[in-house]
This record gives C-alpha cells, structure tokens and sequence, in this order.
C-alpha cells in the first residue's frame, strides 16, 4: 500500500495519550510514528525530517496546539494537520481550523477507528496533492522545453 | 409571601416594621445572589473537571480497544495448535477478553456521564430557547441517576407536553434540586414517580417521593432562603428557594403537596410556548 511506511508525527503534553495513539499505530498499520511531548522538539523534527501527517493536543503548556500547526504550515504546507480537542475548546478548534487550515479535528475521548479513516483519508489527500504538484511541475517544465523549442527554431529562420 | 402594606407607614412603629421588612427582602435577594453566584462558579468548574476528565479517559478508551484488538491477534496466533498449553491459553484469553468487555462497557459509561455533566454545567443563558421539558428531564436525571440506584426506584410517566419558553440549565436546575431533595428524603429504600402532562396550556411536571415527608408548619417554610432541616455540609436551605426563583422568571407555579412518612408531591407548571 502507498502509505504503508507514512512518517506520522504526534504531539501531546500527556505522555499517556501518546502511548495509547502509538500503540494503536503501530498494532494497526505500518506508519512510522514520531511521538513529542514538545512541541518546540516536534517542529525541529519536522524541519529537519520527510513527514506525511501531523496530530497535536490543543491544550499544551508551552505552545498551544493552534500555533504550533501554524508554524508547521509555514515550513510544509503541503502536510495535513489534525488538532485534538477536549470538548470545552471544540468551539476553538473550529475557528481555527479555518484559520490556520486544518485539515480535521478529533474530539477526546476519540474513537480508534475513526482516527484511523481521518489518518487514511489524511495521507489519501497528501499523496493526491503531491501528484498534483508533480504534474504542475512537469507540466512546467515541459512548457519551458516547448519555449526553448520555439526561441531555437526562431533562431534558425531570423 | 407577605404581602407589603398598601398605605404608607404613619407611626415611627409602624416605619420601624416597614424597615425591618425591606432589610429582610434584601437580605433573601443577597443570599438569592449569592445562590446563583455560587452556581455559576460550580457550573464552570464542573465543566473544567468534564474536560480535564476527557484526556485521561481518551488513553483508556483507547487502550481497552488496543487490548481486545491484540486479544483477536492473540487467540489467532494460538488457534492453529490444541495441545494442553495452548488450550490453558485460550481460556485465559477468553477471560481477559470478557474483562475487557466489562472495561470497555465501564468507559462508555463514564463517557456518558462526563458527556450529561458537561450538557448541565453549561452556560448558555444568553437568550431563552423552546425547550423540551421531556428531553430536560431526560438529561437531568442522568446526573441523579448514580445516586438513586440501588436506593430508590424510579418510575417514568411521560406523556407528551408543550415546549416552553426559557434556560434550559435553569429548568434543569429545578429538577436536578427537587430529585436530590426527594431522594434525601428517602431514608432507606423508597419510591420516586416523574410524570409529565399537559393541563390548561400548561406543561406540568410532578415529581413524587415516598420519602419522609413533611408537617404542614415545615412545609410553609421550604422556599424560604436559608431554611433547612439538614446537617451542614449535606443541605444549605438554597435548593427550593432557587427553584422558586427560577419557576417566577419563567412565569410558573409550583405547588407541593406532603404528608409526614407518606411522602411529597411536587407539582410545576410552565406555560406553553405559543
Ligand atoms: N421531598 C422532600 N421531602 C421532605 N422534605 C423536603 C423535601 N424537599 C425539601 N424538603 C425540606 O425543605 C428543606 C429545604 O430544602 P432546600 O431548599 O432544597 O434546601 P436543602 O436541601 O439544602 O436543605 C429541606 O431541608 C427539607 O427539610
Ligand atoms: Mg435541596
């Protein structure tokens, strides 16, 4: 399967929530899955590292969930970002899903194999738009070796 | 209620009584204020509580569906062979996956609860909505429901009735009190009946315990801010004295009927939304 070996990212302040998702990821699929209980430490990995999908906790000490897929936005774009929610910021979460472009949000206590189809669909969409962005570059290159044709052949009749 | 004086105080007695009846309206509003204060403030930290809750219970629902989906692997992986190791392994797996049913069961449980918890404490008192009392009813007893059972048993009559006009938190509020008080006045086991019905444009909502019931004198006094006949910690004599509050500010009556070691009957009346 195409995202057999996903890099999967997923920031918690509690240790806990991280153990259970990982576990869950790891029974079930064949995800490569980076847990963080910071989310400074989360961002430096996703700087530095190919990831597919990135899950934060909103409610966080240090930096809230919010900013935090904010600013993996700026440095990958491309990448899905999930936001997890207790109920009492669920109204929040929604805000900012417009606002920072979220892809989904996960209420907790969540259900597994919810989590599991908003991952797949998540992953579905990363691969789609990387298709589509290699076949706009193609495209443009392509494009650009149709203009060097042309220039080329002007040459020849000027 | 007493009813204030129509004619103005003529005598230094008689302003000395007016007084002393405004300074004692004013206090009952303050308590009344302080009642509501104080609700709000536990409502909030209910809620806090509810969501606090939510993580914690996340990783165990979570987990015990990690448990039953490693006990399918596992009893797969054990299946192929039946020499008498294995077979001891298999049962051992079947009582851990009926364990872990009751686990699983246990958390939905709990999920429910948070869920009517964080339903009542919400603060919604922004515009009054239409309101399905049957529904409230519903959502209220849920919270009450863990401390009835076993105790006092509940039986349920809904007939249909009109929606009405108001806070649904508020109206929540009347019930949840006038259950607690109905289930603290069953001292052993006993009996609660919660009917609806519609009568005169009215929704009506009884409530009936067989709990110990109360002297005419005593029940003269029950809305009276303050008044209570239970040990400190247990009662604050404000339970009632809001409910009247509340039933006032939706335009109803309520009216109670009780006979010492029969039980109380506890009747409201709201009137339908047009
Ligand atoms: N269902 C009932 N049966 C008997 N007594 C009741 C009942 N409901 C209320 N009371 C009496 O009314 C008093 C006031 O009730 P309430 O205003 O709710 O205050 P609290 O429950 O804090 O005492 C109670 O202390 C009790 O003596
Ligand atoms: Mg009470």
């Amino acid at each position: 399967m195409h995202d057999e070996n996903a890099s999967i990212v997923l920031v918690d302040d509690e240790e806990m929530v991280l153990t259970s998702l990982s576990s869950f990821l790891t029974l079930e699929t064949e995800y490569d899955v980076h847990t963080f209980t910071s989310a400074k430490e989360a961002l430096k990995f996703v700087e530095g590292n190919e990831v597919d999908i990135v899950i934060s906790d909103y409610l966080m000490p240090e930096m809230d969930g919010i900013t935090f897929l904010g600013e993996v936005r700026d440095i990958k774009p491309e990448v899905p970002r999930i936001i997890l929610t207790g109920y009492a910021d669920k109204e929040n979460a929604i805000k900012a899903i417009n606002e920072v472009g979220l892809y989904q949000y996960i209420e907790k206590p969540w259900d597994n194999d919810d989590l599991l189809i908003i991952l797949r669909n998540g992953l579905e969409k990363q691969r789609l738009m990387k298709r589509l962005q290699e076949k706009i570059s193609e495209i443009n290159s392509a494009y650009n070796d149709l203009q060097n044709i042309q220039t080329e052949i002007f040459k020849t009749f000027v | 209620m007493e009813q204030s004086k129509q004619n103005s105080p003529s005598t230094p007695v008689e302003m000395e009584a007016t007084l002393a009846e405004l300074q004692a309206l004013l206090e009952e509003k303050d308590q009344l204020l302080m009642a509501s204060e104080k609700m709000a403030v536990l409502g909030q930290i209910t809620a806090g509580i509810a969501h606090e809750i939510n993580t914690p219970l996340g990783a165990l629902k979570s987990n015990y569906d990690l448990f039953g989906r490693c006990i399918v692997k596992l009893k797969e992986l054990s299946a192929g062979s039946d020499d008498s190791n294995n077979l001891k392994i298999q049962k051992l797996l079947e009582k851990i996956d009926q364990l872990n049913a009751v686990n699983i069961k246990a958390s939905e449980r709990i999920v429910q609860i948070v869920n009517s918890v964080r339903r009542y404490a919400r603060q919604d008192d922004a515009d009054p909505t239409d309101n399905d009392l049957i529904e409230i009813m519903n959502n209220t007893l849920a919270i009450v429901h863990h401390e009835l059972k076993n105790r006092i048993n509940l039986h349920l009559e809904f007939n249909s009735v009109p929606t009405v006009k108001g806070f649904p938190t508020q109206l929540s509020q009347v019930f949840l009190n006038i259950l607690v008080n109905a289930s603290h006045a069953i001292e052993d086991k006993g009996d609660i009946y919660v009917k609806t019905y519609t009568s005169a444009q009215n929704a009506v909502v009884e409530i009936r315990d067989t709990g110990k019931g109360m002297s005419p004198e005593k029940k003269d006094r029950i809305f009276e801010a303050g008044y209570t006949t239970k040990s400190s910690g247990v009662g604050m004599g404000l339970g009632l004295a809001l409910v009247n509050k509340i039933i006032n500010s939706h335009n109803g009556t309520i009216e109670v009927e009780s006979k010492e070691d029969v039980g109380t009957t506890f009747r409201i009346f709201l009137p339908a939304h047009q």
